[in-house]
C-alpha cells in the first residue's frame, strides 16, 4: 500500500514537472525571441517593438516563477548550510521531513497571498497601458508555480524517498 | 523585542535547514505584521513590482549564453587559441588557463561555470605539463572567480538592481579590478612556474586555432563592444549573446543537439528559479525597509562606531570576508547591499566603487571553506578531497586579498573610464 501511494506521488511529480517544463521552454523562447527581435529591428530598421519590453518582462518572470518548480525537483534551492552540523545526529532522521513540510507550508502561504493579490488586481481592472493585457493574467504565475512548489514539497515530506539529494551549488551550475 | 523575535525566527528557520526563500518570506511576512500595517499582501506585490525592471532579463540571458558555451563546442575551442598562442611563454600553459578564465570569464558571468569549462580542458592539461596538482587547482579555482568581476557579471547587476546604482557604470568599473586581478594571477604563475619552458610557437596550430575558433572569440567582442559602444545595453547585449551562442552551437559548430538545448534551457531556468524568488523577497524586504526609512537609521548608527572612510573599508570588507565563508555571493549582495551601500556613502564612497570593492571581496569567498563554491566543484569535477582543495587555494586566496586591498583603497581603479 505504501509503495503504491508512493508510485502514485512518483507519477504527480513527473507529469508535474513536464507541465512546467512545457511552459518554462515556451517563456522561455519567447523571452529571447522578442527580446533580441526588438534589437535587430532598431538595428535595422532604426526602430524596436514597442510592446517587447514588457513581454519579456512577463516572460521573465513566467519562466523563473516556473523555475521554482524545476529548482524544488532538483533540490537546488538556495539554503545556508553553516548550521547543519548544529543538528544532533539523532535528529537528523526526522529533520528532512520536518523541513519539508516547513518548505511546503512557507510555500503555500505565499501562495495563498499571490492568489489574493491577483484577485484583487482582477478586481481593480488593471491592465498593461502599452499590450492591454489585464495584468492579472500576467500575475497568474505566482500562485501557480508557488502552488506547485508547497504541493511538491509536501509529498516530499510525506514519502522521503521522492527528496531530491539537495545539490552543493549556491547560485551558479556545477554540473560535473 | 521586536528585533530579538526576527532574529531568533531567522535562526530557528535556518537550524530546520529551510530555504533562503522561506527564511526571506517568513523575515517579510514578519516585517510587514509588526511595522508594515499588517498589509502581508505587500509581501507578493512589492515582490512583484521590483521584478518588472528590464535590466533583470539580461540574468537568464547571460547564464543561457554561459551554459550554451560550456556545453557546447565554444570554450574548448577558445581554450585552444590561448594555449595556442602561450606556447612559447615560460609557465605558458598556467598563462593559457588565467587568459582563458578571463576571456571566459568577459561572456559568462559566472564562476563555476567558468571552472568547469576552462577547468575540464586545462587540468589534465597543466598535469601532463608537470604543474603540480596544488597549483593546478588552486589556479583554476582562482582563476574562475574572474568570470564575477569581469563584466558582464550578475552579481554586479543583482547589486545593481539592489542599490539602484547604473549597471552600466558598474560593468565599466569592472574591467579595471578584473584586469588587476588576472595580472595577479598571470605574474603568480611566472613567478612560481618560470621553470616550465615554453615550446617553439607553432604556426600552423594557432591558424587552425584562430580559424576553427574565430566565432567563439567574437563573442566577446560582441557583448562588450556592444555595451561599451553605447549600441546595446547590458539586456540587449545578453540578448544577443544568447542568440549567437545558439547559432554558433547549432548551426556552425554543430555539437549541440535539440536535447541537449532543451536541457540547457531547463538548467538554467532550474537556476533562475533558486534565484528569483529569493530576489523577490529581498527585494520587497528592502523596499519596505526603505519606506520605514531603515537604511538612514543604520547610517546614523554607524557613522558614530566608524572613524572615517577607512574604518569603514575596513570593518565592512571583514564583515564581507566572513559573510562570503557562509553564504553565496548572491545571497550576500541581496541581504547587505542595501544596507551597507547607504553607509558607504555616507562615508564618502562612491556607490559604484563600493559596489566593485564588495563584488572582489565576496569573490573571495568561492575559496574560503566551508561555503565556498569553487572548492566544492573543484572537489566534484576532478575527484580531490576537500582538504586538499582548501591547501591549493591558500596562496591565490593570499593574492587575491592584495587585489582586494588595491581594489578598496584605489578608487580610481574602478572609476577610471567612468564620466
Amino acid at each position: 500500500m505504501k509503495i503504491a501511494a508512493s508510485t502514485w506521488a512518483r507519477t504527480c511529480l513527473q507529469k508535474l514537472l513536464v507541465l512546467e517544463s512545457t511552459m518554462l521552454l515556451a517563456a522561455f523562447a519567447v523571452l529571447i525571441l522578442v527580446t533580441f527581435a526588438d534589437v535587430a529591428l532598431r538595428t535595422i530598421t532604426g526602430s524596436g517593438l514597442l510592446w517587447s519590453r514588457d513581454v519579456g518582462i512577463y516572460a521573465n518572470i513566467w519562466l523563473s516563477m516556473l523555475g521554482i518548480g524545476i529548482a524544488s525537483s532538483q533540490g537546488s534551492h538556495l539554503r545556508p548550510r553553516f548550521m547543519d552540523s548544529w543538528v544532533r545526529a539523532g535528529w537528523q532522521a526526522w529533520l528532512p521531513r520536518v523541513q519539508e513540510l516547513l518548505a511546503a507550508a512557507g510555500f503555500l502561504v505565499l501562495a495563498v497571498i499571490a492568489a489574493q493579490v491577483v484577485a484583487d488586481t482582477r478586481e481593480l481592472g488593471d491592465s498593461n497601458s502599452v499590450l492591454r493585457w489585464p495584468i492579472w493574467i500576467c500575475q497568474l504565475c505566482m500562485p501557480l508555480a508557488l502552488g506547485f512548489a508547497a504541493f511538491k514539497h509536501s509529498l516530499f515530506a510525506l514519502y522521503p524517498t521522492l527528496r531530491p539529494e539537495e545539490r552543493d551549488e549556491t547560485s551558479e551550475a556545477p554540473r560535473a | 523585542m521586536m528585533a530579538l523575535g526576527l532574529i531568533a525566527l531567522v535562526f530557528l528557520l535556518l537550524w530546520l535547514r529551510q530555504y533562503l526563500v522561506i527564511v526571506l518570506a517568513a523575515v517579510a511576512i514578519y516585517l510587514y505584521l509588526t511595522v508594515g500595517g499588517g498589509q502581508v499582501s505587500n509581501v507578493i506585490l512589492d515582490g512583484w513590482d521590483e521584478l518588472q525592471k528590464d535590466v533583470l532579463i539580461a540574468i537568464p540571458l547571460y547564464m543561457l549564453a554561459g551554459q550554451l558555451m560550456a556545453e557546447g563546442a565554444m570554450a574548448r575551442r577558445l581554450v585552444r587559441i590561448m594555449r595556442a598562442l602561450t606556447a612559447p611563454v615560460p609557465a605558458g600553459l598556467a598563462v593559457a588557463t588565467c587568459l582563458s578564465c578571463g576571456v571566459f570569464a568577459a561572456i559568462v558571468g559566472s564562476s563555476s561555470v567558468t571552472l568547469l569549462a576552462v577547468g575540464t580542458i586545462m587540468y589534465p592539461a597543466l598535469l601532463a605539463g608537470g604543474y603540480s596538482k596544488s597549483f593546478s587547482l588552486g589556479l583554476l579555482c582562482a582563476g574562475a572567480t574572474l568570470g564575477i568581476i569581469i563584466p558582464p557579471s550578475i552579481p554586479l547587476i543583482l547589486y545593481g538592481v539592489m542599490t539602484g546604482t547604473s549597471i552600466a557604470d558598474l560593468f565599466l568599473a569592472g574591467v579595471g579590478p578584473g584586469l588587476l586581478l588576472l595580472g595577479l594571477l598571470t605574474a603568480y604563475s611566472l613567478a612560481t612556474q618560470w621553470h616550465l619552458r615554453g615550446k617553439r610557437w607553432d604556426g600552423a596550430e594557432i591558424r587552425v586555432a584562430l580559424r576553427e575558433g574565430v566565432w567563439a572569440l567574437l563573442m566577446p567582442v560582441i557583448i562588450l563592444g556592444g555595451i561599451y559602444s553605447g549600441k546595446f545595453t547590458a539586456t540587449e547585449s545578453a540578448a544577443v549573446a544568447s542568440v549567437y551562442a545558439l547559432f554558433v552551437e547549432l548551426v556552425v559548430y554543430r555539437k549541440l543537439n535539440w536535447r541537449g538545448l532543451k536541457s540547457v534551457v531547463l538548467d538554467t531556468s532550474r537556476l533562475m528559479g533558486g534565484l528569483f524568488p529569493v530576489l523577490m523577497m529581498a527585494l520587497s524586504i528592502n523596499k519596505l525597509l526603505v519606506y520605514q526609512q531603515v537604511p538612514q537609521m543604520v547610517v546614523g548608527q554607524l557613522e558614530s562606531f566608524i572613524a572615517g572612510p577607512v574604518g569603514f573599508v575596513l570593518v565592512s570588507n571583514a564583515l564581507l570576508l566572513v559573510v562570503g565563508c557562509l553564504m553565496d555571493i548572491g545571497s550576500a549582495i541581496l541581504l547587505l547591499a542595501p544596507i551597507l551601500q547607504p553607509v558607504a556613502e555616507s562615508q564618502g564612497l562612491h556607490p559604484v566603487h563600493f559596489g566593485i570593492m564588495m563584488t572582489v571581496n565576496l569573490e573571495i569567498g568561492y575559496l574560503t571553506p566551508p561555503m565556498g563554491l569553487n572548492l566544492i566543484v573543484a572537489m566534484t569535477a576532478f575527484r580531490e578531497s576537500f582538504g586538499f582543495i582548501c591547501r591549493a587555494v591558500l596562496p591565490f586566496i593570499l593574492l587575491m586579498m592584495v587585489g582586494l586591498i588595491v581594489v578598496a583603497f584605489w578608487p580610481g581603479l574602478s572609476l577610471f573610464m567612468i564620466g
